[in-house]
């Protein structure tokens, strides 16, 4: 896996990433790095559209008609992501946070450039399934890690945009449970229900990740920014929902959880 | 077995009716509306009123005199061969009710559809056009295993579909579901059904309420913990329906329908 990338960490000179960059043959890897359970918080999502423009600037400029592609991990093995950092939200009075930061990278995710595979290590709640669900495919752990849309357990209502995500990508009969039961899925019943592509055992999983990775790896190639074009013509009606800007105060809505 | 102990007399709507349409019990945490107009539950005004006023108790139960606890809801029918046959074409041929639709009918399919508790359709019999679009609304069914076909039957009659009651299907099936069943137009019943995602489960006919009530137990809690939030849910969840089904259309079943007993 020879690499013309040497391997970065977001933020930038920080002694605690919370991202990290790599390369491997024509796959950039994203390995969140934010202990403990890699939650959207401003330094995360910062860090993440750092590593996203690295990926984004040389897919279409600096080596643009070549073949790339884009991983996304976590280092955690009990976590790939749980969502949104709501110990921060509640003790900020960021009420803007959930509309400008977090759907805008749900968009951006969902109209990548280049073909994303989540590699899905460990559990992928709430906020954190909704951000696997923006890429175009999702490799799950086949021993470990689950799935699920708990808001309505938390309790939470789901902005526009947060909603249409699964209405847009998962088959009805998955939505319904998903949300209501709100039902968790794992392994083999995750790609049955349609939440995930394949699954592999621990050991295998980047590597079947990044098999996904290299197939998709020559559309940028050929496309250049065609592919986020496409993106936006088949997911138009999500990005217009991602796009609705709502002041959200998780203090009036929820009891703090550690 | 369902907790069968009960903190609620049931009632008959409308009340004081010598023919009630429409029954409403409890047992636990669970309310059961059983539809009792014969010969077969269609959907007129008396139909919707009644049901308009059970779902009112349901909600002040849930939301208001006993918010914080658990809650669900089981609509089935106490008729051997139907849970509904939809629309009561006859009387929208004898009168000149044209808002019934818009006004009444897909307001209750509306109101279903955002439902604060979890709802779980008992189908105990044929479910069709309007019946089905009906148990479409709610948030499971539970189909009886050797009887009882499901089937959107419009373009036979011949009918067109409102815009609510063609996104209904198009939000809540697959969309290889959705086709056939609107334009063969196929029906669906046990395994079948499942298969296609047009309910849930299925059982035995004497276990039939049994699994139902394992659901509405399942989701009772939901309306415990959240509140006003279920309904906010499903408004999030199915907005593309709800518009449509807010679409008012003047609808005159004499212009396109020869009525059929």
């Amino acid at each position: 896996m020879s690499t013309d990338f040497v391997p970065i960490s977001f933020s930038r000179n920080s002694a605690e990433p919370a991202v990290k960059l790599a390369k491997a043959g024509d796959v950039f890897t994203l390995t969140m790095t934010a202990a403990p359970d890699n939650r959207f918080n401003p330094t995360f999502v910062k860090s993440i559209n750092d590593a996203l423009d690295v990926v984004e600037d040389w897919a279409l400029k600096s080596h643009r008609g070549e073949p790339c592609a884009l991983i996304t991990t976590s280092d955690s093995d009990k976590f790939y992501s749980n969502g949104l950092d709501i110990v921060y939200l509640f003790q900020s009075s960021d009420t803007w946070f959930v509309a400008d930061q977090f759907l805008k990278l749900l968009k951006r995710m969902l109209l990548f450039p280049v073909i994303t595979v989540a590699a899905v290590n460990g559990h992928a709640f709430a906020g954190g399934l909704l951000f696997a669900l923006c890429h175009d495919y999702r490799i799950l752990r086949a021993d470990k890690g689950l799935l699920s849309l708990n808001e309505i357990d938390l309790p939470s209502s789901l902005l526009p945009g947060m909603a249409w995500i699964p209405r847009a990508k998962l088959p009805p009969t998955t939505v319904h449970p998903l949300i209501f039961g709100p039902k968790r899925y794992g392994g083999q019943a995750a790609a049955d229900a349609g939440l995930v592509d394949a699954i592999a055992p621990a050991d295998q999983l980047l590597t079947v990740a990044n098999k996904w990775a290299e197939k998709g790896a020559p559309k940028v190639a050929h496309a250049g920014p065609i592919v986020s074009e496409l993106k936006k013509d088949m997911y138009a009606d999500v990005v217009a929902k991602l796009e609705i800007r709502t002041e959200v105060d998780v203090r009036k809505k929820m009891q703090a959880k550690m | 077995m369902a907790d069968k102990t009960t903190d609620f007399v049931p009632l008959s709507f409308p009340r004081d009716s010598a023919k009630p349409v429409m029954t409403l019990s409890k047992a636990g945490h669970v309310f059961t509306l059983t539809m009792t107009s014969p010969p077969d539950n269609r959907f007129n005004p008396t139909f919707v009123q009644s049901m308009n006023e059970a779902l009112d108790i349901v909600e002040d139960w849930a939301l208001k005199s006993h918010r914080g606890e658990p809650c669900a809801l089981i609509t089935t029918s106490s008729n051997d061969k139907f849970y509904s046959n939809g629309l009561d074409v006859m009387y929208l041929f004898k009168n000149p009710d044209t808002w019934f639709i818009s006004d009444q009918y897909l307001q209750l399919l509306k109101r279903v559809l955002l439902f604060p508790v979890i709802t779980v359709a008992s189908l105990n019999g044929h479910t069709f056009a309007g019946g089905l679009l009906f148990a479409l609304c709610h948030d499971y069914r539970i189909l009886r295993a050797d009887k009882g076909l499901l089937s959107l039957n419009e373009i036979d009659l011949p009918s067109s579909l409102h815009p609510g009651m063609a996104w209904i299907a198009r939000a809540k099936l697959p969309p290889t579901t959705v086709h056939p069943l609107i334009f063969e137009p196929k029906r669906y019943g046990g395994q079948a059904a499942v298969d296609a995602g047009l309910v849930d489960a299925i059982a035995p006919a004497d276990q039939l309420l049994a699994v139902a009530h394992k659901w509405a137990n399942h989701g009772a809690p939901k309306v415990a913990r959240a509140g006003p939030i279920v309904s906010e849910l499903k408004l999030g969840t199915y907005a593309d329906v709800v518009e449509k089904l807010d679409i008012r259309m003047e609808i005159d079943v004499r212009k396109f329908m020869k009525p059929k007993m």
